[in-house]
């Protein structure tokens, strides 16, 4: 990186290693509580995939020979609920919808903001004011509650939810891309890439978005676990994935009637959500204090 | 410091207009035909075009959207598809409930989280601040509809010592709720009170202030803290947004009528007169309660007050 040359402390013990991405990554790679976070998430994904293979039982088979039976079970190790279908197979299918979901909104709301940031705070000017109005207003709206209400206009399901999610979140993303741009647009190196006549187009994407990047993804990190736990929370309150799929938070919404007869349906789908986002979360921190150059 | 208030005060109306357009249109998306809804499935053509008539729903937008923003001006939110009663009234039936658990809530994570930040920040011991800020991250990352059904199983049913589960008004029916609301903006809060007491802790006057021989009580809240709280009060505003929606997750979980089932009701019978006239609600008090943090800041930093 071209402001990075006059930084001699670094070349001299390494040869690449001014090289931004690679010093974050090697402490990174020290934080032993984001590897944990890292590896449990790389862990549940791996899970969530490969569950038609690990989930001993069909998740929607109805056995009803084995109703309500209990947790700790050979056959049903996390029991039964009350049709008989294995919770063990479910919490393995369970996550397929949710991460998935989730990691989507996630990429859609980072999408939209780092268009409308960058738009916002390298154009300035009407752009700049009309972005920011919108967004003042959006942000007006507590955000579950216009979550909800997107979701009850645009009807349940899947895709609805995750385009709501995404549309939710794009003025937060917006709004951090626009004060990074806003500092690096002064920079030299964008000056530079100017007066070598790059087009705007190519200064955004090509010049100021790699550098901006790190607030950016620490933000969408730590993001993807809020993101589970609202696409739970949807399913959980009926407006996300209708039953009888196997989803977790659509499973603690089936197991909310049954708390006395059968705890255990609501605790291992619940716990499932809960690892997840602390998997996420640990690897957020860890991102968040290897990126911060303040820190280091 | 009075005008300050009034400019502040002043900025939120065309926020609150955007607010009411925004809604608006939302609900321009909403499926069905309002005057079908009201009238049910047997109803005639003409009927139906009579009810449009009569609530001007054939009527150009803009004139529409002048009608509701008059109407919601003068707090009439017009009336609920299926009960016919005034939107306005069903939900200040409901508000103060959500307003108790809010604000317990908001107490809850308020004194918690900031004392717990304060003593992770201050201690000498690495092990309780490692531990505590174990606890703040378990905080931040269990689904507060999880934390409301464990709790209400372990209180509720395993140990019989409070009965949560519908009902307002008294205590016993308020501690679980805003426990659970409170656990994850209080998480929220002691992270980020420690990292806040942490930044400023070194700072050149707070040296100053210890070299002068202050007490370590006042060196702590009158200059670290006055300074961490600044960000702490950003924090809490924009946690009153988590406040408001959680509180449809909790009133769910522990069937408390409030606001936030009145909206799943709305929801589920497609009554969007209803769900128009709470979003607004919300989104006005959203407004208002940033207002409220806008005007603090002014409070804790005099450089804001008279920039």
């Amino acid at each position: 990186m071209a402001d990075k040359i006059g930084d001699r402390s670094a070349t001299k013990t390494r040869a690449h290693a001014d090289n931004f991405w690679v010093v974050s990554l090697r402490a990174l790679r020290r934080d032993a509580a984001a590897m944990i976070g890292l590896a449990g998430l790389l862990l549940i994904i791996l899970v969530t995939l490969l569950s038609p293979l690990l989930a001993p039982h069909d998740p929607l088979y109805q056995n009803y020979r084995a109703r309500y039976e209990p947790p700790g079970g050979a056959t049903y190790p996390f029991g039964t609920d009350d049709l008989g279908r294995d919770v063990l197979s479910r919490v393995l299918w369970g996550g397929r919808e949710s991460l998935g979901v989730a990691a989507l909104a996630i990429a859609i709301a980072m999408g939209g903001g780092v268009v409308v940031g960058l738009i916002s705070g390298y154009y300035g000017g009407w752009r700049d004011v009309l972005i920011q109005r919108v967004t003042e207003v959006w942000l007006a709206f507590p955000g579950i509650i216009f979550l909800i209400v997107l979701v009850s206009i645009l009807g349940t399901g899947l895709e609805k939810v995750m385009i709501a999610v995404g549309l939710t979140l794009i003025p937060g993303y917006g709004r951090l891309v626009r004060g990074a741009v806003l500092a690096a647009r002064a920079q030299d190196y964008v000056l530079a890439a100017r007066a070598l006549g790059a087009r705007d187009a190519r200064i955004m994407f090509h010049h100021i978005l790699p550098n901006i990047l790190p607030p950016v993804i620490v933000f969408a990190t730590l993001g993807l676990g809020s993101a589970i736990l609202i696409v739970g929370g949807l399913s959980f309150i009926g407006l996300g994935v209708n039953p009888p799929a196997p989803e977790w938070g659509a499973m603690l919404l089936y197991a909310r009637d049954k708390w006395r007869q059968a705890p255990w349906l609501s605790f291992y789908p619940g716990a499932a959500i809960f690892l997840t986002v602390l998997c996420v979360n640990l690897l957020g921190d860890g991102l968040r204090d290897a990126l911060d150059p303040k820190l280091r | 410091m009075l005008l300050f208030i009034l400019r502040r005060a002043f900025f939120a109306i065309p926020v609150l207009i955007g607010v009411s357009l925004l809604t608006f249109i939302m609900f321009q998306f909403a499926p069905g035909d309002p005057a079908q809804l009201i009238l049910g499935n047997f109803a005639t053509p003409e009927g139906i075009a009579e009810q449009r008539a009569i609530m001007g729903l054939d009527d150009p937008l803009w004139l529409r959207y002048l009608r509701f923003l008059a109407g919601a001006v003068r707090g009439d939110l017009g009336k609920s598809y299926f009960g016919r009663q005034p939107v306005m009234d069903e939900i200040l039936a409901r508000l103060p409930s959500t307003f108790e658990l809010a604000l317990s809530a908001l107490t809850l994570a308020v004194v918690f989280g900031v004392s717990i930040g304060i003593f992770s920040a201050t201690t000498r011991s690495r092990l309780a601040d490692r531990g505590v800020m174990l606890l703040a991250l378990l905080g931040i990352s269990l689904p507060n509809y999880f934390i409301g059904i464990q709790l209400n199983y372990i209180f509720g049913v395993r140990l019989g010592w409070v009965s949560a589960i519908g009902g307002v008004g008294d205590f016993k029916h308020l501690i679980l709720p805003a426990t659970t609301l409170a656990v994850a903006i209080g998480a929220t809060l002691a992270r980020l009170t420690r990292s806040n007491v942490l930044e400023v802790i070194h700072a050149d006057y707070v040296r100053t202030a210890r070299a002068k021989g202050l007490e370590e009580r006042l060196v702590l809240w009158r200059h670290i803290m006055r300074n961490a709280l600044i960000n702490i009060v950003t924090v809490i505003g924009l946690n009153f947004g988590v406040l408001l929606g959680g509180t449809v997750f909790i009133e769910s979980v522990f069937a408390r009528p409030g606001l936030g089932l009145f909206t799943l009701s709305a929801i589920g019978k497609r009554d969007y007169a209803q769900v128009q006239g709470i979003v607004l609600v919300f989104a006005a008090s959203f407004v208002f309660a940033n207002l409220i943090v806008d005007l603090l800041y002014g409070f804790l930093d005099p450089r804001i007050r008279y920039s």
